[in-house]
């Protein structure tokens, strides 16, 4: 070995260190959070690093500019992958979309969601569609199959419960079937 | 086929009954010894490193395996139980190793230790419902994994972190996103393929490096033109020119079919213009392209200037950029003669330099060329005679070519 053993030490006290973060970013919305629930739409994919999953659409998952209110040029400048704040306004037991802003707001009548940009604005769309993190839901392949069927029921509504930290990150904590 | 000879233990013991028998002297079976690198192990005398290495890759494919069922039916103790024991064993037997001196066992076991680590992060994927760890979780894996690697420089951690770089960056392009961070976690990556070259290193190292620049070009051109080609060409001759920095390490054979990879793809592109194409527009100015092109240059002067290849390579791209920059509506004329020319040049430089450095190769591939030529002109000539007369000539001189080759190398 090239270098002293006892260097090995940090390296492996750096992994933990960062496998602590991010347990303790995972955990600060859940803990710090307010809860708002949004209506969803889960379909159930498979992959070898997620396993078994549902896949959760939201409302604000593709939005249609006209019903929200933004600057266009501001919209306009989005890159995919960019960051932009998504404010949101109570609507009976959901939340729906008011805004889209480049800045986080300061308002604190407002909630807002953290999301990354995933479609741009073309020219002959006035669509743009969001991602928040939190459009993944991981369970096992029962409950995952079960989650998808439902969703074909009219009679069955599916909301998903997140806790939304002051920053704009969310977080899932539950997933409520209603009938 | 140089690289076959490559510590060949069957070579070795034929050197030794040469020198016995007087055929070459010790000084010569040195020089062998050397430029075959025969006192290195071939690798499969490391077989028992490789199979355990093998077996450890099997255990963590097995471990991903267990964690994707998503046991949701267990509380997040025992969810993360599953992750966090096997990576404080490995921790923990990779000290025992490495503090008993079986170095080969340390490496194994901080290498599964890596693996684990990585497992972790999407566990807590799974634990959390986060979406953002695809492709956010493999950045942290690597950034965890790369210390450990560079403590190591061996293979297998190097090969961990080529993977890992890979599917952060496939999803990144995927995406079209492009993140600052690529560009310092590849750093490292880099000077450990530098430090420690092989086959496998080197593919992946283009890969991901040519991945690493398209995310970025993307980034900055969302919708690209045609100028693209030339970022593409660029990225080629830059390869070449950084090809030159570690061709020591390598079999002369193995390095010279990869300038000639560079050089052909290149041609290919040049071929495609000697068709009378209608071309509508040239192609806009891109900067990224010409800073790529300049630093190959300055790169390759200092390292690559006496192969040339890397100058066709080079010359070519830059010349094809030219002439398509400067290209109008109308006066597309030029670009097709040009291109034909410039091919021609290149078949011609071929027979030349194959016969001046008895390098029958480079004989072939340069008939063949002009070879094509001659088929794809002959798909536009509309005058049956000329087109009968020009491969009339064209046979001739490669029956002419073929006889001055055996007589001049082979049959002498």
């Amino acid at each position: 070995m090239k270098y002293p053993k006892a260097l090995l030490f940090p390296m492996i006290l750096f992994q933990l260190g960062i496998l602590a973060f991010m347990v303790f970013n995972a955990m600060r919305p859940l803990q710090t959070g307010v809860p708002i629930t949004f209506k969803t739409q889960p379909v159930d994919p498979r992959d070898l690093m997620r396993g078994n999953y549902v896949r959760l659409g939201y409302p604000f998952s593709e939005i249609k500019l006209h019903e929200i209110e933004h600057n266009l040029q501001e919209v306009k400048a989005f890159k995919e992958g960019d960051v932009g704040y998504l404010w949101l306004q109570p609507d009976g037991i959901y939340h729906k979309s008011y805004k889209l802003s480049k800045a986080q707001p300061n308002e604190k009548d407002f909630p807002f969601l953290k999301v990354y940009i995933t479609d741009i604005l073309s020219e002959y769309s006035n669509i743009i569609r969001l991602k928040a993190g939190i459009e993944s839901y991981y369970t096992d392949k029962e409950n995952a199959l079960a989650l998808e069927t439902m969703r074909r029921d009219e009679e069955i509504t599916i909301n998903v419960e997140v806790m939304l930290a002051p920053h704009g990150v969310a977080r899932i904590k539950e997933l409520q079937v209603v009938k | 086929m140089l690289n076959i000879f490559f510590s060949h233990a069957q070579l070795q013991n034929e050197i030794k009954s040469w020198v016995e028998e007087g055929i070459i002297s010790s000084e010569q079976a040195e020089s062998l010894y050397q430029k075959y690198q025969l006192d290195k192990l071939p690798w499969y005398r490391n077989s028992s490193f490789i199979l355990s290495a093998v077996a450890l890759i099997l255990v963590s494919l097995g471990l991903i395996l267990l964690i994707s069922e998503n046991w949701h039916r267990f509380n997040i103790s025992i969810r993360s139980a599953i992750g966090l024991f096997p990576l404080l064993i490995a921790y923990g037997v990779g000290f025992y190793f490495l503090y008993k001196d079986r170095d080969q066992g340390a490496e194994l076991a901080f290498f599964l230790g890596s693996i684990v680590f990585g497992i972790n992060i999407f566990l807590q994927a799974q634990i959390f419902h986060i979406d953002n760890y695809f492709p956010d979780g493999f950045k942290w894996w690597l950034i965890g994994a790369i210390p450990v690697a560079l403590y190591f420089r061996g293979n297998l951690h190097n090969f961990l972190l080529q993977i890992l770089f890979f599917s952060w960056i496939r999803m990144l392009f995927m995406h079209g996103q492009f993140s600052w961070w690529s560009i310092l976690l590849f750093l490292p990556i880099v000077y450990l393929w530098y430090l420690k070259p092989n086959r496998l290193q080197h593919f992946f190292t283009l890969i991901n490096a040519f991945l690493l620049l398209m995310t970025g070009y993307f980034f900055l051109y969302p919708e690209p033109d045609e100028s693209f080609l030339f970022f593409l060409f660029g990225t080629l001759a830059l390869s070449s020119s950084l090809l030159a920095f570690y061709r020591h390490r390598f079999p002369f054979f193995f390095i010279r079919k990869l300038y000639e990879s560079h050089l052909l793809l290149v041609l290919l592109a040049v071929f495609i213009f000697t068709f009378d194409l209608p071309i509508d527009h040239g192609i806009s100015m891109d900067w990224i392209s010409g800073i790529i092109l300049g630093i190959s240059l300055i790169l390759g002067l200092w390292k690559s200037r006496y192969i040339p290849e890397w100058w066709w390579t080079l010359g070519l791209t830059v010349a094809l950029y030219l002439l398509l920059y400067t290209v109008s509506s109308g006066t597309t004329a030029y670009v097709y003669l040009a291109c034909n020319i410039l091919f021609l040049a290149h078949a011609i430089w071929r027979i030349i330099y194959s016969i001046q450095h008895q390098y029958k190769y480079y004989f072939m591939s340069g008939i063949v060329m002009m070879l094509l030529l001659a088929i794809a002109r002959f798909t536009d000539m509309e005058d049956y005679i000329i087109a009968s007369i020009v491969f009339i000539l064209g046979g001739i001189l490669l029956l002419f070519l073929n006889n001055y080759w055996n007589k001049k190398y082979e049959i002498s």
